[in-house]
């Protein structure tokens, strides 16, 4: 009776992995990068239930975080403000990423030219356990 | 299986006693240490006096064990629950059955043929297992019995709790979007007769929240230090940071008791999408989400599971087995298990702010529910 037309057009089946209010399993969507590219689609499309966005990017740092064209995703989450969401969420698990691939989101996001998405994606790169990084955003802080 | 509770039971200790001079409170209970026998088997015995018309028991290991509700006996040992017929069912009426670390919660009646129930001595029969569901006799617990009298249609109240982690009141908008989402959250029970008295707080955690399952000590020192019983919601960053949980319940149903995982979990930052920011139709959502989560805490299943192989115990939800028919039929429902949207916005979701008359019933017999 409900169609969900966008979704069926972008991609049924980890939408209605991650659509599920309780709770979703990353690892069942699977790997490749088909999924990965269908759930860039969901990460940045309009979709809704507004949490399913958030999911798919938390399943693509989770699975993906060595891959190239996820760490170029992230890096644009950081900026955005229409992806503020995810910027943070990276800045939460950056410790997913590889030193080098998070150094150069945690640079994307200190030149970042939106102050608020800036700041709240700054101020959890401040809590990573690796100096490298920290040092990137201590910068940025010690210059405010 | 026979009645182990004259084997089992120890006598309590650190009982809390009612005052005799005041009225009875609307929730009575007695805690106290007891130890499984040496098959693994704890009788709990349930007085029920005239006027009671729900009790819920919590058992907690006090070590690193086990706990799960394996019977039901009523007055005259009359068999009212058996495990066996429920575990492998397709028809879910209680997670008691089910071995958990940190508590087994058994609150009944569950729905009205469960009930009513009859003055006299009921016993409860846990037991204690290891971690690979062997039993194991010789076993520690904390067992805390509580009693609530008959409900009264329309008329309970729920106290709440709503507690921010830490940060979380610093991020722009989000305590107005809780608040709004409460709002709307009150409106949802009170279509049940349920009064929600929410509160707000703030509690020292770590706003990335773990799984309730797991719990928190702090979330016990919390209600310790409460005056009255309340169920609480922690509202964190996000949940259990290897589950991608959205917002999760402690139990179905969970502990009107204090421990550390006495709680509904929720993480705003899913709740408020990419963006992280909250527009109206994500603010209902949310209150939505807590509404659901809640409604597990009170006792309540998905009336069909993702899968549509698996249902409620209630007779007035529909056991629909596909999807399309899911959606049509409980589409609507706060316990769906997921939202029906039809577009890329929330606003396009259909309102999940129905529930069916077993439903209300099971939540009204919740022993919080005062």
């Amino acid at each position: 009776m409900f169609v969900m037309t966008l979704v069926s057009v972008v991609s049924a089946g980890a939408y209605d992995v991650l659509k599920l209010r309780d709770g979703a399993d990353c690892a069942a969507l699977g790997t490749g990068p088909a999924v990965r590219d269908e759930l860039i689609t969901l990460a940045e499309g309009d979709v809704a239930p507004s949490y399913v966005p958030v999911r798919a990017a938390e399943c693509l740092v989770e699975g993906f975080a060595a891959d190239p064209v996820v760490v170029a995703r992230a890096k644009a989450w950081v900026v955005e403000g229409r992806w503020a969401g995810l910027g943070i969420l990276v800045a939460e698990e950056e410790a997913r990423f590889s030193t080098e691939d998070a150094v150069a989101i945690a640079r994307a996001a200190v030149a970042g030219s939106d102050p608020r998405v800036r700041e709240r994606v700054v101020r959890r790169f401040l809590k990573s356990e690796r100096g490298d990084v920290r040092s990137v955003v201590d910068e940025s802080a010690g210059g405010r | 299986m026979t009645l182990l509770w004259l084997l089992a039971c120890t006598a309590p200790k650190d009982k809390v006693a009612n005052d005799p001079a005041k009225p009875a409170p609307v929730v009575s209970s007695d805690k106290y240490g007891a130890t499984s026998d040496r098959d693994g088997f704890l009788s709990i015995p349930v007085t029920v006096d005239d006027g009671v018309g729900v009790f819920q028991v919590v058992v907690k290991p006090t070590g690193r064990g086990l706990v799960s509700t394996e019977y039901l006996y009523g007055p005259g040992e009359t068999l009212v629950l058996d495990w066996e017929d429920w575990y492998d069912s397709s028809f879910s009426l209680t997670e008691s059955f089910y071995a958990a670390d940190i508590a087994t919660t058994l609150n009944w009646p569950v729905r009205a043929e469960d009930g009513p129930l009859e003055p006299g001595e009921y016993t409860v029969v846990i037991s204690t297992l290891d971690a690979r569901g062997n039993y194991v006799g010789k076993s520690d617990v904390i067992v805390e019995v509580l009693t609530r009298a008959e409900p009264a249609p329309a008329a309970g109240t729920l106290r709440t709790v709503i507690a921010y982690a830490n940060n979380v009141r610093d991020e722009p908008g989000v305590v107005e979007a809780v608040e709004g989402a409460v709002d709307y959250w009150v409106e949802l029970y009170a279509a049940v007769g349920i009064t929600l008295e929410p509160e707000y707080a703030d509690i020292d955690v770590d706003e990335q929240l773990p799984d309730t399952y797991v719990g928190l000590d702090e979330v016990a020192a919390f209600h310790e230090a409460q005056d009255e019983r309340t169920t609480l919601v922690v509202v964190g960053e996000r949940i259990a940071e290897d589950r991608w949980l959205y917002g999760e319940a402690g139990g179905i149903p969970g502990p009107y008791t204090a421990g550390e995982a006495s709680a509904v979990f929720v993480g705003w930052l899913a709740n408020a999408g990419a963006d992280a920011e909250f527009d109206d139709a994500d603010v209902l959502l949310f209150g939505e989400t807590l509404a659901h989560e809640v409604g597990h805490y009170l006792g309540l299943f998905h009336p069909v599971e993702d899968g549509w192989e698996y249902w409620d115990a209630l007779d007035d939800t529909s056991d629909c087995s596909a999807m399309g028919r899911c959606e049509s039929d409980l589409g609507a429902n706060l316990m769906f298990p997921y939202p029906v949207c039809t577009g890329g916005s929330a606003a396009t979701c259909l309102r999940q702010d129905e529930l069916s008359g077993g439903q209300a019933g099971v939540v009204n017999r919740y022993v919080g529910v005062e």
